[in-house]
């Protein structure tokens, strides 16, 4: 299962976000030893917005929701979500 | 083993309240290890005295850490999310930040040698494994020792087990002399000697102390348990009354977990020698979190079976037990229990059926000082530093109001009645995902749901989050007009005009603004109405319309001072400094300034200090000292990190103008020179040389002098406080200085006018007239 976690980091610097990003691989990297499957997808940030969404598939939602506790980062959402790879035939030209 | 321990550097050690006893073996293994490696894990079951070791070793290594040597304790925190916390915490610095504290305080502890101590990891791994592989990776000065029951799990971590206390084999044959130098065998009659002075190793009992150390698998925690029970029983019943909780154990099988259930069963046999009360106690107490004092102890605990006159003598008895402890340098007395006794004093409250009952209890004690807080009375700095202290036990009973159906109501009061708390010392970050949750978890058109919009907008703003303060205030604003609450109301028009003074809507703010200060008024909401005519200063003040913005102002001082509160004071007198200063009235915002800092400093309020050092290092460039200038732009500096807070917006243009100033003036190396030296300040340190108007005076500009011409500023302004009949003590305690130099300047001053006495100087001042000053000048 896919799901997205949402947070909200204002005044965070490029170096600031790849630390970020490096916490939450060790945390799943530690889940996935012990046993609770989970694996960080990928993140991407809106500048904008000051937005972080990050990716993970994992087999339930409790296993996301113990990575996004133990990297101390806020966060505003954690939805179960659907990644399409490729645009549906009907839209094919 | 006894002996002071060695604190040359900064830190937050705990005093030792008993002797150390034993272990020179793994101390210096410690220390040696430390020398080695980044990361230092000290394992071994509860009660194998891993906390006292790495205590002991962390105090004896202070010289080698300039930044200090700091106890970060998790022993009370149950939520791995609160980790960061402790360390601010623990560090003296409040998260004040918008985002992820973690990029703060790696920035804070960057450049710093400095030691950690993580006590008590074992029941948040993954927490305190990413917290210290984070830091490690980014602070290279960084050393982390932390206690676990296991290992962090870590890449480059050191693993050192704690073992029990030496002990001789069971079948050996030694003298009293000799089996008294065995490690467990010394803690047990070092304490045995604390409840029966007469104690000894000697022929007599050698073969029962032997027998009781070994029973007790030479684990500190167990041993101590025992030892305190001399008083009253002698060995050979301790021995018996052991061996009936006591595991039938393999001589030679003794692993942690076997050490574990002896512990357990020390423990049980202990809770069994108490008395009924004593017993109730020890389980109901397992509810605070991070300590309590007898006031607390008494609404919590007590009752029928536990009468609160009873509460004194049974936790006197506890302490002398060693089932709690006494801290020794709190007023009023403070007590803690050991993470371990706590634990087993949770399971017997569940095996009662008071678990939910206690916690209720607790979380009800904890709202009552929540509502403390918010009554904007004189009793406000107090209140501040109660909070501070009941930190861990507010954050409890807020979990209980989450993890318990039917509770959020009640969490979501204690959180409208500690955003002020909030706001000022944070974590506004941790505040604002429990209020988040609680709005989870809350009726969406209930009183309850509406006030914790409110606290989020507050705590958004606080976090400079102007967007989401705006929606939430207006969400807040909707529902409070529905539900016909005037002071929800008030409260979430003043968080609205602060969103929309972000965007420059200045227009709507003064609506905004004025329809709270009508609301608050009609219904004689105090604290409202001071937070509503603030909203309307601050605007009148980006106006330019000093005029007003005074007005106002001079209406939040009086009515502040009938309230006796500090916070919106503070604040006030930092806003009619910025009026001075647009009139060019450099010493009158001067003087404002200090009083600023004393209502920030009495609420130890780092974020609203950093802001009146600022300001006061502008006051300096415009005076032509460019030292003093750039040494507190650099304090300033310093204050903002050590809360994660960013220079304001509105503050840049003039701060960038005092830079260039100061560096101009003093050239480049010695500018650096000064920033750095004012960045080292210490808070107290940084506000007694921002607020010395002597140190103001210092600069390349003709003196400035008094307008008789013969008294400086700082002798005037004593002078006027002589008048006031403040004595020198109060005086100091005002102005930041030492009692001596306040008899000092008098002397001078009686000198100077030609006077004999204090009223002599008090009735020159009354003659003298001097223009009136921002409060009392």
């Amino acid at each position: 299962m896919l799901f997205v976690v949402e947070r909200r980091l204002p005044n965070l610097s490029t170096a600031d976000l790849a630390m970020l990003q490096e916490a939450l691989l060790f945390v799943c990297d530690r889940l996935t030893s012990r046993g609770e499957p989970v694996r960080c997808l990928g993140s991407t940030f809106l500048p904008g917005q000051a937005r972080l969404l990050t990716l993970f598939q994992a087999e339930s939602a409790e296993a996301v929701r113990s990575v996004k506790e133990n990297v101390h980062a806020p966060f505003i959402s954690l939805e179960a979500a659907i990644r399409i790879d490729s645009a549906p035939e009907s839209f094919a030209v | 083993m006894a002996g002071a321990p060695v604190k040359s550097r900064p830190n937050n050690l705990p005093a030792e309240l008993t002797s150390f006893v034993g272990r020179r073996k793994e101390l210096s293994e410690v220390k040696r290890l430390l020398t080695q490696t980044r990361l230092l894990t000290l394992t071994g079951s509860g009660g194998a005295g891993k906390t006292r070791l790495a205590l002991r070793a962390a105090s004896e290594m202070a010289r080698s850490f300039p930044g200090g040597v700091w106890l970060v304790s998790l022993a009370t925190i149950d939520d791995p999310q609160l980790v960061l916390q402790a360390v601010f915490s623990a560090l003296g610095l409040q998260d004040m930040s918008s985002g992820w504290s973690m990029p703060t305080l790696s920035g804070y502890l960057a450049d710093k040698r400095l030691l950690l101590v993580l006590d008590n990891c074992e029941h948040l791994l993954d927490g305190s494994a990413v917290l210290a592989i984070t830091l490690l990776k980014s602070c290279p000065e960084l050393r982390v020792l932390a206690t676990s029951r296991q290992a962090l799990g870590v890449t480059g971590e050191t693993r050192l087990r704690v073992p029990p206390l030496s002990l001789p084999e069971e079948d050996e044959r030694l003298t009293p002399e000799r089996i008294a130098t065995y490690e467990a065998v010394a803690l047990l009659s070092d304490r045995a000697v604390a409840v029966l002075p007469s104690f000894k190793v000697d022929q007599a009992n050698s073969a029962a102390v032997l027998r009781l150390c070994q029973r007790l698998d030479g684990m500190p925690l167990a041993l101590e348990l025992a030892a305190v029970r001399l008083e009253g029983l002698s060995l050979e019943q301790i021995v018996n009354g052991l061996e009936a909780e006591l595991p039938v154990l393999a001589k030679r099988s003794r692993g942690v977990e076997t050490r574990q259930q002896t512990l357990d069963a020390t423990m049980s046999w202990s809770y069994g020698l108490l008395d009924e009360q004593e017993r109730l106690l020890w389980a109901r107490l397992s509810v605070f979190s991070g300590g309590f004092d007898e006031a607390a102890v008494v609404v919590v605990c007590s009752g029928s079976e536990l009468p609160a006159d009873h509460v004194a003598v049974n936790l006197a008895s506890l302490v002398e037990k060693s089932i709690i402890l006494r801290e020794s340098d709190q007023q009023p007395v403070r007590y803690t229990m050991l993470e371990t006794v706590r634990q087993y004093g949770r399971q017997r409250l569940r095996d009662l059926g008071e678990e939910v009952e206690m916690r209720r209890r607790h979380r009800d004690w904890a709202l009552e000082l929540a509502m403390q807080m918010s009554a904007f009375d004189q009793r406000q700095a107090e209140m501040f530093n109660v909070v501070h202290m009941e930190r861990n036990n507010i954050w409890s009973a807020l979990d209980f109001c989450l993890c318990q159906p039917g509770e959020a109501a009640k969490g979501a009061e204690i959180c409208r009645h500690l955003w002020i708390y909030w706001v000022t010392r944070g974590p506004c970050g941790d505040a604002r995902r429990v209020v988040t949750s609680l709005l989870e978890a809350t009726a969406k058109d209930s009183l309850p749901h509406a006030w914790l919009l409110w606290v989020a907008a507050s705590l958004a703003l606080a976090q400079n989050d102007y967007a989401a303060g705006q929606t939430l205030s207006e969400e807040c604003l909707a529902l409070a007009g529905d539900l016909n609450d005037p002071e929800l109301v008030a409260w979430a028009l003043i968080c609205l005009a602060g969103a929309r003074l972000s965007a420059g809507e200045l227009t709507a703010v003064v609506e905004l603004a004025e329809s709270a200060i009508r609301l608050a008024k009609v219904n004689q909401l105090q604290p409202t109405v001071l937070g509503a005519l603030t909203a309307l200063c601050v605007v009148k003040l980006s106006t330019g319309d000093l005029d007003g913005a005074i007005k106002l102002g001079e209406e939040v001082l009086d009515l502040s001072q009938g309230l006796g509160e500090l916070w919106f004071r503070g604040n006030m007198f930092n806003y009619l400094s910025q009026a001075s200063l647009q009139r060019g009235e450099l010493g009158r915002a001067e003087a404002l300034l200090r009083e600023s800092a004393a209502c920030h400093l009495a609420l130890y309020d780092r974020e609203g200090l950093s802001h009146v050092v600022e300001s006061l290092a502008w006051t300096a460039t415009r005076r032509a000292a460019p030292e003093r200038a750039a040494t507190l732009l650099g304090s300033a500096e310093r204050l903002r990190e050590s809360v994660g807070s960013a220079l304001p917006a509105f503050f840049r243009e003039q701060h960038e103008r005092a830079l260039s100033a100061a560096a101009d003036g003093l050239g480049e190396a010695a500018f650096q020179r000064a920033v750095e030296r004012g960045h080292a300040m210490a808070v107290e340190e940084a506000v007694a040389y921002a607020v010395d108007s002597r140190s103001s005076t210092k600069s390349a500009a003709p003196a400035q002098t008094a307008p008789h011409g013969r008294l400086t500023q700082r002798e005037l302004e004593i002078a006027r406080l002589i008048a006031e009949g403040l004595t020198s003590q109060q005086i100091a305690a005002k102005l930041f200085i030492s009692e001596r130099t306040v008899t000092t300047h008098v002397a001078n001053m009686l000198n100077k006018l030609g006077l004999n006495s204090r009223i002599q100087l008090a009735s020159w001042v009354a003659g003298v007239r001097e223009p009136a000053g921002p409060r009392d000048t």
